[in-house]
């Protein structure tokens, strides 16, 4: 008992210490995005040899809004492509492959549902989705398969892109 | 308040002891009526936190028994109000409910009851069921030019509960009258997410953390029966 003034003056201590421990629980990404593996036709994740570029574009009262979000990349083994607020955005993935002569583009078409999200009075506001369909051209690629239809910031797959390999693309 | 403990220190060291080795303390509880009164206090560091600057305000009224000296379960009610914009994100978040609390102290130094006050450790189960407001500007789309989207949810409900650890003190200050004072530790069991949001803060636990340390002050009235 005789040590209770002590043990007192340490609890007020480190209640007056709490306030300087407060951190902000901020994401470290408040963007989103979809993300895009590449994949062979065994379904192995592989790097292209190709050159890409991918313009992504959505329509605002009749007009056609255009963003160019990957520029003439080389040696790309994945994707990440923000979507726009209205609730369908394409994607143009323009190809250059030298080993194989081959100019060309395939699109992409992404029909999402949008969840304006807020966590913390910190951080604001983000934008996660859920993808609720996917069309697309297959020139080049072979075939779209959805791994993951909600977007948020935990970054995890959500498309895998197919292509056919051979070892000389490797 | 830390005066008072310097005081109450000083006041103890010059008490005269009374026969108090263990064995004798322990004859002496042995022979403690199992009943030993009820109190009924009011928290008010909740409502001096907000007087300070604090942008939560709260206060709750606390039931408790004193079982033996040594059990003392605890039932805490209380009312919880946030209101607040932030200046840099400039969301605003408002809720105000009531929120619950049961739980039992143990009282460390039972055996000595002529003691002016104690030490306890406690553990609380805490529950409320609120709805709360977000808003904030505009969402505008940072690719895509200029698509615009409101951010305004009004009425989400959400419930939520979490377990808390005390360490306190209590002591008399007059007659029946005490004051106590502890330190929990709050561990979140789970919160309700809405559609659209996170519930920012939650009345009787704070901020919407993984876990949560809070001090507590107590007024508290022995009842006479």
């Amino acid at each position: 008992m005789k040590r209770l003034p002590i043990i007192a003056s340490i609890m007020l201590l480190l209640v007056l210490a709490f306030p300087a421990c407060e951190v902000e629980n901020c994401p470290p990404n408040s963007m989103t995005y979809a993300h895009f593996t590449l994949v062979d036709q065994n379904g192995k994740t592989f790097k292209t040899s190709d050159t890409l570029t991918v313009i992504g574009q959505t329509y605002i009262q009749d007009s056609l809004v255009c963003d160019t979000f990957i520029n003439k990349e080389n040696g790309a083994s994945s994707l990440q492509l923000p979507l726009s607020y209205n609730d369908e955005t394409r994607f143009v993935i323009a190809y250059r492959s030298l080993d194989h002569r081959f100019v060309g583009t395939d699109t992409i078409l992404i029909k999402h549902h949008n969840k304006p999200y807020f966590t913390n009075l910190d951080c604001g506001t983000m934008m996660f989705y859920t993808l609720t369909d996917v069309q697309y051209t297959h020139h080049r690629l072979d075939s779209l398969v959805m791994t993951n239809p909600n977007i948020d910031n935990n970054e995890k797959e959500n498309i895998q892109i197919y292509f056919t390999v051979s070892t000389t693309d490797e | 308040m830390s005066s008072f403990i310097f005081c109450y220190g000083t006041a103890y060291a010059q008490e005269q002891k009374p026969k108090n080795d263990k064995e004798t303390l322990k004859k002496e509880y042995a022979k403690t009526p199992f009943y030993q009164g009820s109190s009924v206090g009011v928290e008010v560091a909740g409502v001096i936190g907000h007087a300070l600057g604090s942008d939560p305000i709260s206060s709750e009224v606390l039931l408790q028994c004193n079982l033996k000296n040594r059990f003392m379960p605890a039932l805490e009610i209380g009312y919880a109000k946030m209101d607040v914009t932030n200046d840099d994100s400039e969301m605003h978040y408002n809720t105000s409910a009531p929120y619950f609390r049961v739980g039992m102290d143990y009282n460390v130094f039972y055996l000595k009851p002529y003691l002016p006050g104690y030490l306890y450790v406690g553990l609380r189960y805490g529950f409320s069921s609120f709805s709360y407001d977000v808003n904030g500007p505009d969402m505008k789309d940072p690719n895509y030019g200029d698509i615009t989207i409101p951010y305004s949810y009004t009425g989400i409900k959400s419930k939520a509960q979490w377990a808390e650890l005390v360490i306190g003190i209590k002591v008399k200050i007059f007659k029946g009258f005490c004051m106590g004072w502890s330190v929990r530790y709050k561990k979140r069991v789970s919160a309700e997410n809405g559609e659209n949001t996170e519930p920012w803060y939650i009345p009787g636990y704070g901020e919407n953390n993984t876990s949560n340390f809070n001090l507590n002050y107590n007024l508290i009235y022995n009842l006479p029966f």
